[in-house]
């Protein structure tokens, strides 16, 4: 009992450490990590209207994330229209649905509570089997569409100039994300899962020229944020989160002092 | 006669302004085009017709002697190289020299494929002849403007491509560069059978490399004899 007491949170708590961190490497490279902070609270505010009407609260999240990775993607594409204006409106639209839902949850509000801070001890079987569908998904689609999303991180104009469907993919990525955000919300809570998709990433940015190492990197460090976080949150018997994304920032924090790149602009100057 | 790219009564609007006015122009295969024109004649605007970036609001573009429409644009793009004019990136952007150039073929690849080992032998010899090869494992951010350009032509020629499009390609080049860069691009285009658009402020360039020239005047085109 005491095993199977640890296991399911090591396994959530990596499996989510390493979805986000994956996906997290297109958020960075791109500049697009106010959308992983608009999803996350969509897949915050999707959680509560679930409990809230009865359905499935992880499948109201999933979806939430789905239609703003839905709206984003075209968003993205109109010079017309600031981006991040846009992305203000939808993030304080989310965030105002969520913290309007919470107190109206019926009865004791700790199931949503569990949506805000994360509550790995609590995540289920059917829960860990999402967050590793997931997790397998963004590593197997990473490897196979590896060169398109290269050339699009590179430049999304050149790359669609050279005949790379640059749409599919981009808005693949974003569901992709989408789809870590929720399936990771148990674990670190809407209102820090964001921390876990950005963090790690940059670390890495810091640390490699190459992409693929970026990648490998960034997955090291999003377990690792992980594991730390959950034995922070053990031994000090708190929620999850907030160790998790302090500790994605400490390692962020390392990874700059050890930056070459860093380094390299020093000596330039 | 069968022209390679065709331009039928085109009019490209941006925000309202007209970019290009009612043009036309026909361009038989392997021919060597060169543009000229003042900043913000359209020159840009004319490339980026070619290869789709910018679609038209009246008339159509045929390539290869079929319309381009949005289904086919995809496939046109693969074979229609293109070099920017300007190309700026981030100094601690995570890709390296060699990725840049290899990218050129990703299109072409197709989904589920990998760069073999002939393409990346591909790749180091064109930088071989791009005089670059000795930054293949530099990244991107850290080589100079007239080292990006070279590494960018490599990449458009990466492609293989049937139509080569060039946006002042010699602009950050030095003197004795510009004159070896242009005699690689002129071999490359009669080795390759290419038709290259070129565009460039250098009159005397464009008269040595190219068979003819037009004029970008106003979003008007012009042909010089």
């Amino acid at each position: 009992m005491e095993i199977g007491f640890i296991l399911f949170p090591l396994f959530a708590t990596s499996l989510a450490g390493l979805a986000c961190s994956l996906v997290g490497v297109t958020v960075v490279t791109m500049g697009l990590s106010f959308i992983g902070v608009c999803m996350s609270h969509a897949a915050f505010a999707g959680a509560l209207v679930g409990i809230f009407s009865g359905l499935n609260p992880l499948l109201c999240s999933f979806f939430a994330c789905f239609a703003t990775a839905g709206v984003l993607g075209p968003l993205s594409e109109r010079s017309e229209i600031r981006p991040d204006t846009a992305l203000g409106i939808i993030f304080s639209a989310t965030l105002g649905v969520a913290f309007l839902m919470l107190p109206l949850i019926p009865g004791a509000k700790s199931e949503g509570l569990r949506f805000l801070w994360g509550s790995v001890l609590t995540v289920g079987s059917r829960e860990l089997f999402v967050e590793l569908v997931v997790c397998a998904i963004v590593i197997v689609g990473i490897f196979i569409f590896y060169k398109e999303i290269q050339s699009i991180v590179f430049n999304r104009t050149l790359a669609s100039a050279s005949g790379i469907p640059v749409r599919p993919v981009f808005n693949g990525l974003l569901f992709l994300t989408g789809a870590s955000i929720a399936a990771s919300l148990t674990v670190v809570g809407g209102l820090l899962v964001f921390a876990l998709i950005v963090n790690p990433a940059a670390a890495a940015y810091q640390l490699t020229y190459d992409l693929k190492k970026m990648y490998v990197i960034a997955a090291l460090l999003g377990l690792a944020s992980g594991w730390t976080g959950l034995l922070v949150s053990f031994f000090l018997n708190i929620p999850t989160g907030a160790p998790i994304a302090l500790a994605s920032v400490l390692f962020f924090l390392l990874a700059v002092i050890a930056s070459p790149k860093r380094r390299r602009q020093r000596s330039v100057k | 006669m069968a022209y390679i790219v065709e331009i039928n009564n085109v009019t490209v609007t941006r925000s309202g302004r007209e970019i290009l006015k009612n043009i036309s122009l026909a361009v038989e295969a392997c021919q060597c085009i060169g543009v000229r024109g003042a900043n913000g004649a359209g020159k840009t605007t004319l490339l980026h017709l070619i290869n789709g970036l910018v679609t038209p609001s009246f008339g159509d573009v045929s390539l290869f002697g079929q319309e381009l429409t949005t289904q086919k644009l995809r496939e046109r793009r693969i074979e229609i190289g293109y070099v920017p004019q300007h190309f700026d990136t981030a100094y601690e952007m995570p890709v390296r020299v060699k990725d840049v150039v290899l990218m050129g073929c990703y299109g072409r690849i197709g989904f589920f494929h990998f760069p073999d080992r002939f393409l990346h032998i591909e790749a180091l010899n064109l930088m071989e002849r791009l005089e670059v090869a000795h930054l293949a494992k530099r990244p991107f951010g850290h080589i100079s403007g007239g080292e990006r350009q070279k590494v960018m032509i490599a990449r458009a020629l990466m492609q293989r491509p049937k139509i080569l499009l060039l946006d002042e390609p010699f602009a950050s080049l030095s003197d004795k560069a510009t004159s070896a860069a242009s005699a690689l691009i002129l071999d490359i285009h009669r080795e390759k059978q290419l038709t290259t658009f070129m565009i460039s402020h250098e009159i005397s360039l464009l008269e040595k490399l190219c068979d003819r020239i037009i004029t970008v005047e106003e979003g008007s085109v012009i042909e010089r004899n």
